[in-house]
């Protein structure tokens, strides 16, 4: 069985996306899930403010997750451009 | 120098039982350990309620501890047992099911500690609701199981299914990659449950009469952070029961390989980081209980949040698998 | 080696309740025709029953003044825990007298009686009070 350059390209480039997408998603998963905590907590403290507390969270989470997208990018690109 | 199948077979099957023990004692020991941390500081708080906290300190390390039975059952198989094919395929499967189910009971270990610790000082607090307080740690530390359930699952799938008919060259990195996304992805499900349950029994001490909503939500809060261990499940069933098309070429089997390990580590941290966000929503549950509607929204938009990059691992390991 | 009452009792409840159970589960296996997993599930419930007595019994021998021989010998407690567990399993898997997932089934007895005591204590039957 012989295994050619390109078939060592293909298969590195398939495991790197999949350890890039796995290896993304812990930090914003634990990221968002304390940003959450903490909008939780406050709206425990404040109930009135609910939607602007929520508001602000979603903002938070959404900057958090721009990580993941990053690594999501990246594995596409890893699967279909390279 | 040439080895025979056999030999081959019962190097993976030793090491497999090796790695299942191993890895599924360290959960265990860390729950167990920190919950017998909790009931002595509970006890030097209120010496009184003594004999109540070692009793709730000892059922709760006997559910604890049921993690690290699975991975002994595992382990046991694997040492006991002739796996006798002519197929290369069967190290891979002995291989994966110890990894899967050492991997699986970590998080549950870990996660079922919690709840018998916060059970542990809560009654050293308010010794009147031990009865109540011991149910809610219970049901959360039963809850916590599952994770390392669907560990165990698989695992028997990977022992007592036939696989020695399928191509050996994308269906061994398909089998490691099974073992691998249901295990790790068990780990961030089970200490999520677990830190949801912890709160929930913290809130039932503080404020008794708010122990069932408490409940309630801990039950929900620990249903969301499941669903990224149920994404693990899927996975290796896939990689499990789909046949693959026998090829000579690394990139196929690297592409199964790379999927199982793409849903397994990227189902941790949404786990924890759900579990993070309903702690806290449980725990301001008991202390306002007028805002629960508030609370109740606010925790599951939060976790659907949380959830989204475990959805794009998923997304990634079905193209791996479906398209490449 | 004594332990404290309450402890003690709460031992002897779960220890008949796991083996009453099983033995009640087993009979009706029995009936249907099953006697390995009958036997297997006995077999587990039995030493699912010795390891939780062992749990708490040997938790004196583990308070050592000095820390080394109280890290040691909870070590060997838990180690000697695990290998009376694995009996039943390596019984099981040798001899095809016992079935095997009855004995597993049977190790998490104990597990499933105080879950079901307790589930049962405070939800099915809360309208007696």
């Amino acid at each position: 069985m012989a295994i050619e350059g390109a078939d060592i390209i293909k298969a590195a480039a398939f495991l790197g996306a999949g350890l890039s997408m796995g290896l993304g998603a812990i930090g914003p998963g634990v990221g968002e899930g304390m940003a959450a905590a903490k909008a939780c907590e406050a709206i425990g403290r404040n109930p009135q403010e609910a939607g602007l507390l929520t508001r602000t969270m979603l903002v938070g989470q959404a900057v958090s997750e721009s990580t993941g997208i990053y690594s999501l990018v990246v594995a596409l690109l890893l699967l279909f451009v390279v | 120098m040439e080895q025979d199948i056999q030999t081959w077979i019962s190097v993976a099957a030793y090491s497999g039982a090796g790695i299942a023990m191993g890895c599924g004692a360290i959960g265990a020991a860390i729950g167990e350990g920190y919950t017998a941390a909790q009931a002595n500081y509970a006890i030097s708080r209120n010496p009184g309620a003594s004999g109540d906290i070692v009793k709730s300190m000892l059922v709760g390390q006997a559910i604890a501890e049921s993690a690290s039975i699975f991975a002994l059952v595992v382990a046991m198989i694997l040492l006991f047992t002739n796996f006798s094919t002519e197929s290369y395929v069967t190290v891979s499967v002995v291989l994966s099911a110890g990894l899967c189910m050492g991997l699986g009971a970590i998080g549950s270990g870990i996660g079922s500690g919690f709840p018998a610790g916060a059970a542990c000082i809560g009654m050293s607090r308010q010794p009147g609701t031990s009865a109540r307080l011991t149910t809610n740690m219970l049901i959360g530390s039963a809850v916590c199981q599952t994770p390392s359930i669907f560990a165990l699952v698989t695992s028997f799938i990977l022992l007592f299914t036939n696989f020695s008919d399928r191509p050996l060259s994308p269906t061994w990195a398909a089998i490691i990659g099974a073992g691998l996304a249901s295990g790790l992805g068990a780990i961030g499900s089970g200490v999520g449950g677990g830190l949801v349950a912890e709160t929930s029994c913290e809130g039932t001490a503080r404020n008794p009469e708010m122990a069932a909503p408490v409940t309630n939500i801990m039950l929900l809060g620990q249903a969301v952070t499941q669903t990224t261990a149920i994404y693990g499940l899927l996975i290796s069933f896939i990689l499990m029961f789909k046949t693959f098309p026998a090829s000579d070429s690394l990139a196929p089997s690297m592409a199964l390989l790379g999927a199982g390990l793409c849903m397994g580590i990227g189902a941790i941290g949404p786990g924890i980081g759900e579990g993070l966000t309903a702690r806290s929503a449980v725990q301001w549950v008991s202390r306002n209980p007028k805002s629960i509607p508030e609370l109740t929204r606010s925790m599951l938009v939060g976790q659907a949040v949380a959830e989204s990059t475990g959805i794009y691992a998923l997304v990634i390991a079905l193209i791996l698998i479906f398209v490449m | 080696m004594t332990t404290t009452p309450p402890v003690r009792e709460l031992q002897r409840k779960y220890g008949t309740q796991a083996m009453a159970l099983a033995i009640g589960i087993s009979l009706v296996f029995l009936i249907l025709g099953h006697k390995a997993v009958c036997r297997g599930l006995v077999l587990g419930a039995f030493f699912s029953t010795i390891n939780f007595v062992l749990m708490a019994q040997t938790l004196h021998m583990k308070i050592k003044p000095e820390r080394a021989g109280a890290s040691l010998s909870a070590l060997g407690n838990i180690l000697f825990r695990y290998v009376v567990m694995a009996i039943p399993l390596f019984l099981a898997i040798k001899l095809p007298r016992f079935e095997l997932v009855a004995t597993v089934a049977g190790l998490f007895m104990v597990q499933s009686v105080i879950l079901a005591d307790h589930v049962s204590r405070n939800f099915l039957f809360s309208w007696r009070e």
